[in-house]
């Protein structure tokens, strides 16, 4: 499917993400962090980064302005595998290959890369959110998850996730996916230790 | 077909290369980048025993008046101007087979020997003080024949040729310019002759599905086309709109260019956008069955977009998408693989 015509890459510094829930979160963390000299985009994740950085790097408007590239991918299942296609990925588009997460290439444009949840773990962002929510009210989510296991009615392969869309079903719009709560004020404390990283990442790009 | 040409101190182009050509190349870039230069070039490339070539590009480009100094009439085609370097256009095709041109604008001298016998060039010179020929010399598998000189003389320009040098046809067709009512029918008799006119009836269909059958009449003095959409008379071909006319044109010139090119300056203009897919599929089936490879520019999203969907599919080789860009004081041709134009739709990047 075809997205509408973008506006040309404009900032000096690119933050890749694997979809458009993503895009939004980033561009609620950079109001939150007064982050303005960053743009954002969706690059995808496992199956078309590889097409689509190659599209990218090619792009005029990528090769007029940008001289720093960040790229942010979910480990899922494996944190090497996911290190090992973000490689491949850069390396096919003729972009510089750094030498590990979170330390730019020397190259230009600068690439630097980190893998969510920790750049060691398996592991997605929601990790890093669900991190990030109050102590008493997961004690809360806890005792709910608790007894619905003694239902037998806890199936979930995802507890991040589950924790998640637990905490936000309670809030005044249940029905927001992540990446529009994240614009919410009042649902998301972005100042938790959780999300230093993923600051300090953007900082050094 | 031609796999890959390389250009030297042509027009825009310094030292330039652009390889992996196929069936039908779409090419893009922003303005002043060599779109239709690199046109030019194969145009040029393809009629290397005609010696109108070099003045025709310029006068397609708006010159329309021009004095008797070489430099002035050809020195535009030349990089920055500089008449020092030869201009270099050299193609390898499909079989492997090297040909280039080079010309330049050399001093003139002694005798020029033509099918009609020596001709002695001094004698014909406007001024016996410009001294300036336009030459143009064929290389095909490392023989060497001079082909072609131009210069002003008193009467206007005075063409010279070698007329044995055969290739296959070329059709230029230019962003603004309009091919002559007169060239179209000729070319409409060509087929006409051989009884292949339904065939371009019905890919003129894909855009006006009234029409009938064509015939080459007078209008006045003038051989024109006209045709039959249903009505009690007949209607001059020019009257049935600009799309159809665009596209008649760029049926002709690939019906009658069997085993050479065709080059489509802006290919967008005069047709509309929501027509534009069945247009490139027209293009391709005709260039397919003919075996005429097709080079079209285009300033258009929607054309690249209507490209992309009607080649959806067909062999890595059929179709080709160049990016022309500057890299500094160059300018590259960056080749887009069906991979990368499909992200970069998805992602709405331009590829323009």
């Amino acid at each position: 499917m075809n997205r509408e015509k973008q506006e040309p890459i404009s900032k000096a510094k690119l933050v890749l993400v694997e979809g458009m829930d993503e895009v939004n979160i980033l561009n609620s963390l950079f109001s939150a962090w007064n982050i303005q000299d960053i743009e954002v985009r969706e690059a995808g994740g496992k199956h078309n980064m590889r097409p689509n950085l190659k599209a990218i790097s090619i792009n005029d408007s990528f090769r007029d302005n940008v001289y720093s590239v960040g790229i942010i991918r979910d480990a899922d299942e494996s944190f090497d595998d996911t290190w090992a296609s973000i490689c491949g990925a850069l390396s096919d588009a003729n972009l510089p290959v750094p030498q590990e997460p979170m330390i730019s290439t020397s190259d230009t444009p600068n690439v630097t890369v980190m893998i969510l949840p920790n750049n060691e773990d398996q592991g997605m962002l929601e990790d890093v959110f669900a991190k990030s929510i109050d102590n008493r009210l997961i004690n809360c989510v806890d005792t709910y998850y608790n007894c619905m296991r003694e239902q037998e009615a806890f199936k979930t392969k995802n507890l991040a996730k589950s924790q998640i869309y637990t905490y936000l079903s309670v809030k005044e719009d249940p029905s927001l996916r992540l990446g529009e709560s994240a614009a919410k004020s009042g649902y998301w404390g972005f100042d938790h230790q959780a999300f230093s990283e993923i600051k300090t990442f953007l900082e050094s790009l | 077909m031609y796999k890959s040409i390389e250009i030297k101190n042509f027009r825009l182009f310094k030292d330039f290369t652009i390889e992996g050509l196929g069936r039908v190349n779409l090419i893009v870039g922003k303005n002043n980048v060599g779109k239709t230069s690199l046109l030019e070039a194969l145009f040029l490339q393809q009629g290397p025993s005609n010696p109108t070539l070099e003045l025709r590009i310029n006068t397609m480009r708006g010159l329309e008046d021009f004095g008797n100094n070489p430099k002035e009439i050809w020195g535009s085609l030349f990089y920055k101007s500089d008449l020092q370097n030869k201009i270099k256009i050299s193609t390898i095709d499909d079989s492997d087979i090297p040909r280039t041109i080079k010309i330049a604008l050399t001093t003139l001298s002694g005798k020029y020997v033509t099918k009609n016998g020596q001709e002695n060039i001094q004698e014909m010179l406007a001024d016996t003080s410009s001294v300036l020929n336009l030459q143009k010399e064929y290389i095909e598998k490392n023989k060497k024949h001079l082909a072609t000189r131009a210069f002003p003389v008193s009467e206007g320009i005075q063409f010279q040729s070698k007329k044995d040098i055969h290739r296959p046809n070329g059709h230029f067709i230019g962003a603004r310019t309009r091919t002559k009512h007169s060239d179209n029918a000729k070319l409409f008799g060509n087929l006409a002759k051989e009884k292949r006119e339904k065939q371009l009836i019905k890919y003129l269909n894909e855009i006006e599905p009234n029409l009938r059958s064509l015939s080459v009449l007078l209008l006045g003095s003038e051989s024109i086309i006209w045709g039959d959409i249903g009505d009690e008379k007949l209607l001059p071909i020019f009257a049935l709109g600009d799309g159809i006319n665009r596209l008649l044109n760029i049926i002709l010139a690939i019906l009658n260019s069997s085993e050479g090119i065709v080059l489509i300056d802006e290919i967008e203009n005069g047709l509309y956008h929501k027509n534009m897919v069945k247009v490139w599929r027209a293009i391709y089936d005709i260039a397919d069955e003919n075996n005429v490879q097709v080079f079209a520019t285009t300033h258009s999203d929607e054309c690249v977009e209507a490209a992309r969907q009607a080649f959806e599919g067909v062999g890595e080789d059929e179709f080709k998408f160049f990016r022309l860009r500057r890299k500094d004081e160059r300018i590259e041709a960056v080749g887009l693989d069906w991979e990368m134009l499909n992200a970069s739709a998805e992602m709405g990047l331009e590829v323009r």
